[in-house]
């Protein structure tokens, strides 16, 4: 983690996944495979609820800046508010994105 | 051939049809059985299907002990089948016996949180949404831990499953005692305002066809 | 809370998890097997799950599977 204007690990995961797999898949929801979006959103949900979690246990211990906990917070928002925009998108529900990716589930 | 469950070797063959209209067959090696259908056309499996899957192991439960498998799988031939049951059936079958006699609960629970999409308060810096973020996890894990603790006495094994809002917890639960959970978290309902809890099942044990001590010993 | 859920009964709650137990839980059979999503080959290999296409994998059958 930097306090600079190099953005920090979570700010490069953060845009690198979710416009590259936004490139990836079909901008028109008529077309698009459902369950193919389904798929890619929920693994693009776990790595949130993962660095979410990484996060939360950070700011616990007291590993993190001001500055740093600012923004990771910031991060994750946007990062939370991109989901939002991409579930509406395609019409799935949170609930859509419960599938259970056994080992990498055990992750959070 | 789309692969059902694993069965004792010497379960009796399930009646009826499967997914596909075709019959439901059993695939016999030495320590443990595969319940298959001979599928030909490929399968467009849809919500209802899995559903429909889920109808016909529930069914077949009642009759014999079994180990879902993964809906769907398929494999192309008999020997296939064959050599995945040679190659596993000796922890099947422990699983199996382990597994007797016990059924999988789905408790689902959930509560008021703030509605942090409309919270204006918890959006205004990063620090504060990380904050909420951290209050909301807080509480998942303490309900988590209060819902395990209530129902320790009845659920053998307890698996946290994925869950957007609330937790979701699949219970390996013996059938004798399954009124005695229910009662337990319909209590913990009542003990809270605004709480839902639902209670799913009995199901086959989906969640529990791996022994999680010995996986993560 | 989620108001659809609060609009849901408690057997089609239910049943949404039975539906996600279904295709979440169960035992995974790994190695050669290939397992279709939306007309999209994903294979199992190990704990991997790579994207392949079909034909090129020494493989058995392909099941597509479809959100309804």
């Amino acid at each position: 983690m930097t306090f600079d204007d190099t953005p920090s690990p979570f700010d490069r995961i953060a845009e690198t996944s979710l416009d590259s797999l936004t490139g990836r898949v079909s901008a028109d929801p008529e077309t698009v495979e459902r369950g193919l979006v389904q798929l890619v959103l929920t693994l693009v949900e776990l790595l949130r609820q993962l660095m979410e979690r990484q996060a939360v246990r950070r700011l616990d211990a007291g590993a993190m800046t001001p500055e740093e906990t600012e923004r990771v917070g910031r991060t994750l928002m946007l990062l939370e508010n991109r989901m939002a925009e991409l579930r509406d998108y395609f019409g799935l529900t949170p609930e859509d994105l419960n599938l259970d990716l056994g080992p990498l589930g055990k992750l959070l | 051939m789309l692969l059902y469950a694993v069965v004792p070797p010497d379960a009796a063959a399930p009646n009826g049809a499967g997914l596909g209209g075709h019959r439901l067959e059993t695939i016999r090696s030495a320590l443990a059985a595969m319940i298959v259908e001979e599928c030909p056309d490929r399968l467009d499996a849809t919500n209802e299907d899995s559903q429909t899957f889920a109808e016909i192991l529930c069914n077949v439960a009642t009759t014999t002990p079994l180990l879902p498998i993964r809906f769907p799988t398929m494999l192309t031939t008999r020997s296939a089948v064959l050599a995945e049951l040679q190659a596993h059936e000796t922890a099947w079958r422990s699983r199996l016996d382990e597994l007797h006699g016990l059924s999988e609960l789905v408790i689902r629970a959930q509560w008021p949180e703030p509605d942090h999409e409309l919270d204006a308060a918890s959006r205004r810096s990063g620090t504060s949404y990380l904050e909420g973020r951290a209050a909301a996890l807080r509480r998942r894990d303490a309900s988590v831990a209060e819902i395990s603790e209530l129902v320790r006495d009845w659920a053998r094994e307890i698996k946290v499953l994925p869950s957007q809002q609330g937790i979701r917890l699949a219970c390996l639960v013996a059938n004798a005692d399954m009124p005695q959970l229910r009662e337990a978290v319909l209590g913990w309902q009542q003990a809270g305002d605004h709480r839902q809890a639902v209670v799913g099942g009995p199901w086959p044990p989906f969640s529990f066809v791996v022994d999680q001590e010995a996986e993560s010993a | 809370m989620s108001d659809a859920t609060e609009k849901w009964s408690d057997d089609q709650v239910a049943l949404v998890d039975l539906i996600d137990r279904v295709i979440g839980g169960g035992v995974v059979i790994t190695g050669d097997v290939v397992i279709g999503i939306a007309g999209v080959d994903l294979v199992y290999l190990g704990l991997r799950l790579v994207l392949a296409p079909a034909h090129e994998v020494d493989q058995s059958v392909v099941l597509g599977r479809r959100s309804a």
